[in-house]
């Protein structure tokens, strides 16, 4: 997950602990496994290097690609798995490495949900084009491990690198204690949320931007433009029912840019926006 | 003409809820559980507008605020503020007679800084026969500042420390409190205990009245005191039990021990005719005597609390019992009803209904007699006489986009009955303490800030 995973159970039961404990890594890293895009022996990596030819997806996969096509609606093409080939331009550093238009223009031309011909099981992508589940998979990852924890105990709270979900408060009934940390204070939680239940994820990175002549280039690209979002909050955390709604809106919040408090303030959400 | 198709704007929350379902999709799983969850570190604000209104007497307008934050896991610091603004007519102890009253407003001096003295007072009201005086120059206004600072004490206990100040023309009073609570039992039963003390100051306007000195034009230039002081202490202990899912009881007794002055510099008695009841001709023609009340410099309460909390599926009945008792002979008996009904997701209805039964203390003199000893204290203030009150109202709660709106109606009636004693005479035939009837409103609105 290219983070770090926190598993919490409240319980006195060494048993339950355990099996939770055990169900959940089993199930990152199966889904890692399984949706990584950097690695060569799964779905995503024959997709993406069947050059054009149909390739028949399991269930699950199926599943995911149906959630990415529903995304692609409702951001109206701007959530789009298929932009990630845009990240082989756009080196988020910290440096002033800003591509040219030219380059932009040459790797737009490998991304668009639309082109990708999905007749599920079956998917066919362009030759040079990819797909891509980063933006989705360890929210995912994180209330599909949830699920399997739910039989053991309710008493616990998963966080995979600050995409987290409670099944239930602690076993004294208390919640628990979320820190969201503002991007200019990377180590001090500014504001903290007592979860009961539910999922919160986050949208954003302090440390992945580009500088250049004065202007800061966040790492959300807007697949319409081929480029950042412009006016994009530095961070948005949303609070939903689970860490994949809350992740996916936070990402759509982001997408929106300058707009993003009003579209969440429209969706009736928690959250909290820094710029 | 080429008509262009217009895209479809999404409406308020339509994202959300059309990605909901297709998390429920991807997930495999039913609709999870409604969030549950709460914000530290912000402010919690409350604020609040009463309005309270005795039919043809005082009223008082007050506006509160309660800020309460979070600044680390586990400690909280509340804050509160209230001002109060009361006017309007007030029961000046006398009692109804069968004949017109008049009462002058004693003139006293008032000491400057810079040495001299200013006079104030003077006047007179009068009152109709069989009118219960009321005096109408009553006005104050109150300022109240409080904060308090809660941490945890042990894994399973807390521990706060507040302190408090009110200020009023004639009235300032400081206070410190501190309570603890620990948790036993898998957090099933609470003890706590408190402590609070306070130190009071009642600067009467125009001094402090000698007791049993009569209410004369030229009374209140014989005061030499223009402050008395006071302390209370209060001790609590209680005990809070869950005894289920849905239930749980709490049981609490507090002492309270004043010291101090008590008596209201305000009130007097009137003198009556042991056989007739009428009033006893004072030393300025024309008007009746009246003495300045006194009371015991000392008070010890104990009141004793029970209530009892249901959660009938999200409709939450409250009831409590309070008994007191004290040593100036007031027993009282207060039996209060809440139940919150939740008839949609975010508004509740919430009816109230109290009852109130007190015992006259042993020194409340509707009139005192002519010829007889002066006791060693009496008042003729009804609030210590025999009473009885109903307050009946309701609640009405919503929760808006921006945080929680309520407003509460509520009309108290009052019957007060006069001590026995005086039961002479011509005042046999008057009603010398008619029930009173008060309106209560409220306006609250709680948000997050």
């Amino acid at each position: 997950m290219a983070s770090t995973c926190e598993v919490h159970v409240d319980t006195a039961d060494r048993e339950d602990a355990s099996r939770v404990l055990g169900s959940v890594t089993a199930e990152a890293q199966r889904i890692e496994a399984k949706f990584s895009r950097y690695r060569a022996d799964n779905i995503v990596h024959a997709i993406n290097t069947a050059a054009g030819d149909p390739v028949t997806v399991d269930e699950e996969t199926a599943r995911l690609i149906d959630y990415a096509a529903q995304l692609f609606d409702l951001s109206e093409g701007k959530f789009d798995i298929t932009s990630g080939v845009l990240r082989r331009i756009w080196r988020f550093d910290g440096s002033d490495r800003v591509p040219s238009r030219e380059q932009i223009d040459g790797v737009k031309r490998l991304v668009g949900w639309r082109r990708v011909r999905w007749e599920r099981p079956v998917i066919a992508l362009e030759p040079g084009m990819e797909i891509d589940f980063g933006g989705i998979g360890k929210e995912y990852a994180v209330d599909r491990a949830a699920a399997l924890s739910a039989p053991f105990t309710e008493r616990c709270l998963l966080n995979f690198g600050g995409d987290l979900r409670a099944l239930g408060p602690r076993a004294n009934g208390r919640p628990w204690q979320v820190g969201i940390e503002a991007v200019d204070q990377l180590s001090t939680a500014s504001r903290v949320v007592e979860l009961y239940r539910g999922g919160l994820a986050t949208s954003g990175d302090s440390r992945r931007y580009l500088l250049k002549d004065g202007r800061r280039y966040g790492h959300i690209l807007d697949p319409t433009t081929g480029a950042p979002v412009v006016g994009a909050p530095r961070s948005v955390t949303v609070l939903a029912e689970t860490c994949t709604q809350a992740g996916m809106l936070a990402t759509l919040a982001m997408l929106h840019g300058q707009v993003a408090e009003a579209f969440l303030e429209a969706q009736g959400v928690r959250y909290w926006c820094y710029r | 003409m080429q008509l262009r198709r217009l895209k479809p704007a999404h409406g308020p929350g339509d994202v959300a809820s059309a990605l909901a379902t297709a998390t429920c999709a991807l997930l495999g799983t039913g609709a999870p559980s409604a969030v549950l969850a709460q914000d530290i570190g912000q402010w919690q604000v409350d604020t609040a507008g009463l309005y309270y209104s005795e039919s043809g007497r005082v009223s008082d307008l007050s506006f509160n605020v309660l800020a309460r934050t979070q600044p680390f896991e586990d400690r909280y610091l509340n804050l509160t503020f209230s001002f109060d603004s009361l006017s309007g007519a007030s029961p000046n102890g006398a009692a109804p007679s069968a004949s017109a009253q008049t009462f002058p407003r004693p003139i006293t001096l008032t000491r400057t800084s810079g040495g001299g003295t200013v006079q104030s007072g003077g006047g007179a009201f009068t009152v109709a026969p069989g009118e219960l005086p009321l005096d109408n120059s009553f006005q104050d206004t109150r300022y109240a500042g409080s904060a308090n600072w809660q941490r945890p004490l042990g894994r399973l206990g807390i521990v706060d420390f507040g302190g408090g100040v009110s200020v009023e023309q004639d009235y300032l009073h400081l206070g410190l409190d501190t309570h603890v609570a620990h948790d036993f039992n898998d957090r099933n039963t609470t003890l706590s205990g408190g402590l609070a003390w306070s130190d009071d100051k009642v600067e009467p306007i125009g001094g402090v009245p000698v007791p049993f000195s009569a209410l004369e034009r030229s009374s209140g230039l014989g005061w030499a005191e223009t402050s008395k002081p006071k302390q209370v202490l209060d001790l609590l202990v209680g005990v809070t039990q869950v005894l289920s899912r849905h239930t749980i009881a709490q049981l609490n007794y507090s002492r309270s021990q004043s010291d101090g002055y008590m008596t209201d510099p305000y009130k007097i008695v009137s003198v009556v005719d042991a056989v007739t009841g009428d009033l006893v001709p004072g030393a300025d023609p024309g008007i009746g005597l009246y003495l300045y009340e006194n009371r015991p410099s000392s008070r010890t309460k104990d009141s004793l609390f029970g209530m009892l909390k249901h959660d009938f599926g999200g409709n939450v009945l409250e009831a409590s019992y309070r008994l007191m008792s004290d040593d100036w002979g007031i027993d009282s008996h207060t039996l209060d009803m809440h139940f919150r009904w939740r008839f949609s997701a975010d508004k509740f209805l919430e009816p109230h209904v109290r009852f109130y039964s007190q015992t006259a203390a042993s020194f409340y003199h509707t009139v005192l007699f002519d010829g007889q000893p002066i006791p060693q204290y009496a008042t003729a203030d009804y609030r210590l006489g025999e009473m009885n009150a109903v307050t009946l109202g309701f609640e009405f709660g919503a929760k808006t986009s921006g945080g929680q709106f309520s407003a509460r109606l509520e009309v108290y009636r009052q019957t007060a009955k006069p001590s026995p004693d005086a039961l002479v005479g011509s005042l046999r035939g008057l009603d010398l303490t008619p029930d009173m009837t008060a309106v209560i409103g409220q306006i609250t609105y709680k948000f997050a800030w």
